[in-house]
């Protein structure tokens, strides 16, 4: 396997908590939602723009405390109320719901009832801009039962005030925004990825020239920059095979970088 | 994968638009920049033609400047110039409006008269920052004043430069009044491309000898080099026409075919 093909793997969009690359500014985040943990919240907001982290922050939270708290991580939305109540169903009672059996919403409010006091279970709720505004309220209505506590993460969009302000205005505890990186947060994040994977060489042939384009062009979002890097490791894969002339290995090419900022779309010629 | 082939020609046409980018505006700056200063300077020359307007009750005016010819058989001097002025309006400064190249010399004589309406009025022996928009008044001259503050007055800037030579030439003309100061004066500041100070200086060894050739010649051609080309060559056939001098000639030639000259 070449340096380049490795460097690529570098950059693979996919939440691995093992090449997790901790910044200044998710630490914060972080802590704050894991302090949030301690207090008797309702309902929290984590929002931002797509690709600045939000799944992979949920996803560490529950790996660090899924051992210390009842956490349950649903990635995907859950897009009918079915599903939802199937799901609800193995999270309360911890099994799955029976083939050919219909719970009735209230029921699920009453059991909370019963079970307050003895569990306080958190659900991690991703892509929360996607569920119909009927599961949303029933939600919201769960979460006042003080037994099942909700952190939603949404898209920073129109809709997110809509989720905010419609249906948990008054419960929701804490807001946590998620940014896009800074010019430093993002060559720590490139370099950090590349030495995760042992890439020493090319960690050091990117330059701040560099960096500063790439922040340019992918405005600081992580996942915008994943994907430009691999790109940009793809187009080296395809010269070192076809033609090894037109690039220096001493030297990071600000040429493919542009070239794969083109591919994505980042820049339009 | 990405046809590279195809994502190489399109990064080179990327390149050549970011070189076109910076071309395109800098020339755009230049041209913007340009534009400023040619509209700058039309305005300033236009309110220096103002100043020849001919009178009219109701506003800022004066007379038509004359060049008058003197023509008494007993005189043997050389043809004097007068430009004078008469403001109207009450809020015109008499001192501002008049300027003379020997007045003293001056007769009335209609059918010699040469019309210089288009003339820029001069003045003699008034500090050079107080040479600037004549005909105004006292409100409005303000108001233009500071408007073109920078362009009006480059020479002060100019003046700590000035040679100490010169200076000591300019301290001894206000002593001795002669003529031969003035018109080294006249002939230094055209060399150094300041035409105002040189037509200053020229009509200052007008004043005081009105048969100096050179000194004609160095007020022609400063006039013309600040843009009064039609003066330069009114005033030079005039003095022309009195003393048929060839080298007044040779400089109202280039004048009238608009042929550069030093």
């Amino acid at each position: 396997m070449s340096y380049y093909e490795i460097a690529k793997e570098c950059f693979i969009d996919e939440i691995n908590l093992d090449t997790y690359v901790e910044l200044p500014s998710s630490i914060v985040a972080y802590e704050e939602l894991e302090l949030s943990f301690e207090k008797p919240f309702k309902l929290i907001l984590l929002y931002g723009e797509p690709g600045t982290g939000k799944s992979l922050l949920l996803s560490r939270i529950m790996d660090k405390k899924k051992y210390q708290k009842e956490l349950h991580y649903i990635d995907s939305p859950l897009l009918d109320e079915e599903e939802f109540f199937r799901k609800l169903f193995n999270i309360l009672i911890q099994k799955p719901m029976p083939k050919n059996t219909k719970v009735d919403f209230n029921t699920f409010v009453e059991y909370c009832k019963i079970i307050k006091g003895q569990r306080e279970i958190i659900i991690l709720l991703d892509e929360a801009q996607l569920y119909p505004k009927k599961i949303l309220e029933q939600i919201r209505i769960l979460s006042d039962t003080g037994v099942l506590r909700f952190v939603i993460a949404v898209h920073k969009t129109t809709d997110e005030d809509v989720i905010a302000k419609t249906h948990f205005q008054t419960r929701i505890w804490a807001s946590i925004e998620l940014k896009n990186a800074t010019k430093e947060e993002l060559k720590t994040y490139i370099h950090q990825k590349l030495l995760k994977f042992n890439q020493f060489e090319i960690a050091n042939q990117i330059k701040q020239k560099n960096i500063d384009f790439i922040h340019k062009v992918t405005d600081g979002n992580f996942r915008a920059c994943s994907k430009l890097m691999y790109t940009t490791f793809e187009i080296y894969q395809y010269y070192e095979k076809h033609d090894p002339s037109q690039f220096s290995r001493d030297k990071f090419s600000q040429k493919f970088l542009e070239m794969a900022a083109i591919a994505i779309g980042a820049i339009n010629v | 994968m990405y046809d590279i082939p195809e994502l190489e020609n399109k990064w080179r046409k990327y390149k050549r638009n970011q070189i076109k980018k910076p071309i395109f505006i800098g020339f755009s700056i230049f041209v913007l920049v340009g534009a400023v200063s040619f509209v700058g300077l039309k305005y300033l020359t236009s309110s220096s033609e103002k100043s020849n307007i001919t009178s009219n009750n109701t506003k800022v005016e004066k007379s038509t400047p004359i060049v008058k010819k003197e023509q008494s058989k007993n005189s043997t001097k050389s043809p004097a110039i007068v430009i004078t002025t008469t403001p109207v309006n009450k809020l015109a400064t008499p001192k501002n409006t008049q300027a003379s190249i020997q007045p003293n010399i001056a007769k009335t004589n209609n059918d010699d008269t040469i019309d210089l309406s288009n003339a820029t009025i001069v003045k003699p022996n008034v500090p050079d920052d107080e040479i600037r928009v004549i005909g105004f008044d006292s409100q409005e001259k303000k108001e233009i004043t500071n408007k073109y503050q920078e362009i009006l007055k480059p020479q002060k800037t100019k003046k700590s430069k000035i040679d100490p030579k010169i200076l000591a030439y300019e301290e001894r003309f206000k002593e001795r009044q002669d003529p031969q100061d003035s018109l080294f004066l006249a002939k230094y500041y055209y060399k150094k491309g300041n035409y105002q100070k040189a037509e200053t200086w020229a009509v200052n060894t007008n004043n005081i000898d009105g048969d100096i050739e050179d000194s004609w010649i160095i007020f022609a051609k400063a006039r013309a080099k600040q843009g009064h080309r039609v003066d330069a060559i009114k005033v030079l056939q005039s003095y022309y026409d009195e003393t048929n001098s060839a080298k007044a000639k040779e400089v109202l030639d280039k004048l009238r075919r608009n042929i550069p000259f030093k």
